[in-house]
């Protein structure tokens, strides 16, 4: 899937918030959106998730405008966003179920999903019944199970301490290789961006200050010199 | 050594049972200890009351003994009276209260859905809301007769109000992301009513419940006392006109009674519908 951003502009009480964004993006990549806290990234996804109307300008999937959420666009939210009255499977069967699956192939679907995240025992639990970096898993894995062509995830590991980080940017790698979704993923952590990347865009203020392709072959390593160059050059560009 | 190790066997398993035991016997202290109060309560009035009457220190017939009150409730038992009554009073409290859960929780939908029925339905709801609902009884009548009608209007319209706005309430504090999770999974409206809105609101709809329940019966007695021939309210009114003071006590115990029934009921339909309520943590660390 192809997305358009064509001077997007977004303001909350007369406060710019989006300024001006152009961008292009290709099928099957993988987008990193950087930015310090409060820079607008979660207001430019959820322009893209179709949950707010830009004031000037549109957005374009494969040519067409987009009037508003639908089920090509998954979201995984920043906090998270189970139905705490579903257990886990039928958090993940809800997209296929609404989408006319029948039951049975939507748990069939919902499992593969499950055990993509590793989290298949689980399946009968109610979300309340998890730790916070499973619950992410389920909200990944039922993103996953509505099938959408383009993934929008919302610094959905902000909250989680540094092993489940990295085995989650792991399974994440290996699941959008599979599965050749174009995902967009907001960070404010500069070497997730560069470790997850096809190309990183840097907001500062509303808007794009830099667009750098990360041209490092997977699976990468924090310890490569080249890694420690992208992520100075990054920390420039934030930091001026 | 043998012996040894058989003590090193039975000592623990003794002591469990011992235990067990022990558990047992304060479980059931325990619940003899929760109605003692109860008990005690009983106890006191039989014996005051028996008191009075060998002393006739007050009018003794305004004051009848627990006893005297439960031969009198199995006589009107075995005359039909009673049974016809609470039969007869169920049958309208469930009616009415069932009538105004759905008309509140339905026009609470309604109204969070539909800007313009917003807009005209709900100042009115708010201006006919405060109004107690017994004020209104008379006019029910002359408007619908002494039948069964009137009483079930006013019951579900007494249960009505509270569940409406608990519902709005609810609807209104629906977690927007659960709903946008919706819409991004592919959910069409009515799914988003049905699978989020709904389970969101049902704790809410369940509190409404539980505050129309006891207006509900204060509504049923209240319409049985003005214009009826059956019902537990009947029994009370008619029992100060004919001066059958045991009378009056029964039908008062037994909607004392009813309306626990009533409200334990509730309880556990709760506890049913909000079983993902609980839980907790311990689960999540299980392996
Ligand atoms: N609904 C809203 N109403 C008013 N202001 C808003 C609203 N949503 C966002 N803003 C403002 O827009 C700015 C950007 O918010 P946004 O949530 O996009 O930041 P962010 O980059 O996602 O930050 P973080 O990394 O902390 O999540 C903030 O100043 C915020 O106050
Ligand atoms: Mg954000």
């Amino acid at each position: 899937m192809e997305l358009t951003l064509n001077g997007v502009k977004k303001s909350y009480n007369d406060h710019p918030i989006i300024k001006d964004i152009n961008l292009k993006i290709k099928t099957h990549e993988f987008i990193c959106i950087l930015g310090h806290s409060g820079c607008g990234k979660s207001t430019m996804l959820n322009l893209i998730a179709g949950f707010i109307q830009p004031d000037e300008g549109s957005i374009y999937v494969d040519g067409q405008m987009i009037t508003g959420p639908s089920k090509e666009r998954g979201v995984v939210f920043q906090e998270h966003a189970l139905f705490p009255w579903y257990s886990v499977l039928k958090n993940v069967t809800f997209g296929p179920v609404v989408q006319g699956v029948d039951e049975k192939k939507a748990v069939e679907i919902a499992q593969t999903h499950l055990r993509k995240v590793g989290l298949e025992k689980y399946a009968n639990h109610y979300p309340e019944e998890l730790s916070g970096g499973m619950k992410q898993r389920v909200g990944i894995a039922r993103a996953l199970a509505a099938e959408p062509k383009l993934l929008l995830m919302d610094e959905p590991f902000g909250a989680l301490d540094v092993f489940t980080k990295e085995s989650l940017r792991k399974e994440l790698i290996e699941i959008w290789m599979e599965l050749k979704t174009t995902i967009i993923f907001i960070t404010h952590d500069i070497s997730e961006a560069v470790y997850l990347a096809d190309r990183v865009i840097v907001m500062k203020n509303g808007s794009i200050a830099k667009d750098l392709h990360i041209d490092l072959p997977r699976p990468r390593k924090y310890h490569q010199e080249r890694f420690g160059d992208l992520v100075f050059e990054l920390e420039q560009v934030l930091v001026n | 050594m043998n012996v040894n190790q058989v003590d090193k066997i039975t000592e623990p398993s003794a002591a469990k049972s011992n235990q067990k035991r022990n558990l047992n016997s304060t479980k059931l202290n325990l619940t003899i200890k929760k109605y003692i109060p109860i008990i005690s309560f009983f106890v006191l009035w039989e014996c005051l009351t028996r008191l009075n009457i060998t002393f006739e220190l007050v009018n003794s017939n305004f004051f009848p003994p627990p006893s005297i009150i439960a031969v009198q409730g199995w006589q009107l038992i075995q005359t039909g009276v009673l049974t016809d009554s609470i039969i007869s009073s169920t049958i309208r409290v469930f009616v009415g209260t069932v009538i105004g859960i759905l008309a509140g929780v339905v026009l609470a939908l309604i109204i969070g859905k539909s800007k313009l029925i917003d807009y005209w339905a709900s100042p009115i709801l708010n201006m006919l809301g405060p109004i107690p609902s017994l004020a209104i009884l008379p006019l029910f009548i002359i408007w619908f007769g002494i039948g069964e009608i009137p009483k079930i209007i006013l019951i579900a319209w007494t249960v009505f109000f509270p569940v409406l706005t608990n519902t709005i309430e609810g609807i209104k504090s629906v977690r927007p992301v659960l709903i946008r999770s919706a819409l991004s999974l592919g959910a069409s409206d009515q799914q988003i009513y049905k699978k989020v809105i709904l389970p969101s609101v049902l704790p809410n709809i369940l509190a409404g419940c539980q505050i129309s329940l006891g207006l509900a019966f204060s509504a049923l007695v209240v319409s049985e006392m003005m214009g009826a021939t059956s019902g537990l309210g009947y029994i009370i009114v008619d029992a100060r006109n004919y001066f059958k003071l045991s009378n009056m006590y029964v039908a008062i115990i037994v909607i004392g009674i009813e309306y626990s029934l009533f409200s334990y009921t509730l309880k556990l339909v709760e506890r049913k519908m909000l079983s993902w309520r609980k839980g907790g943590f311990a689960d999540a660390i299980e392996k």
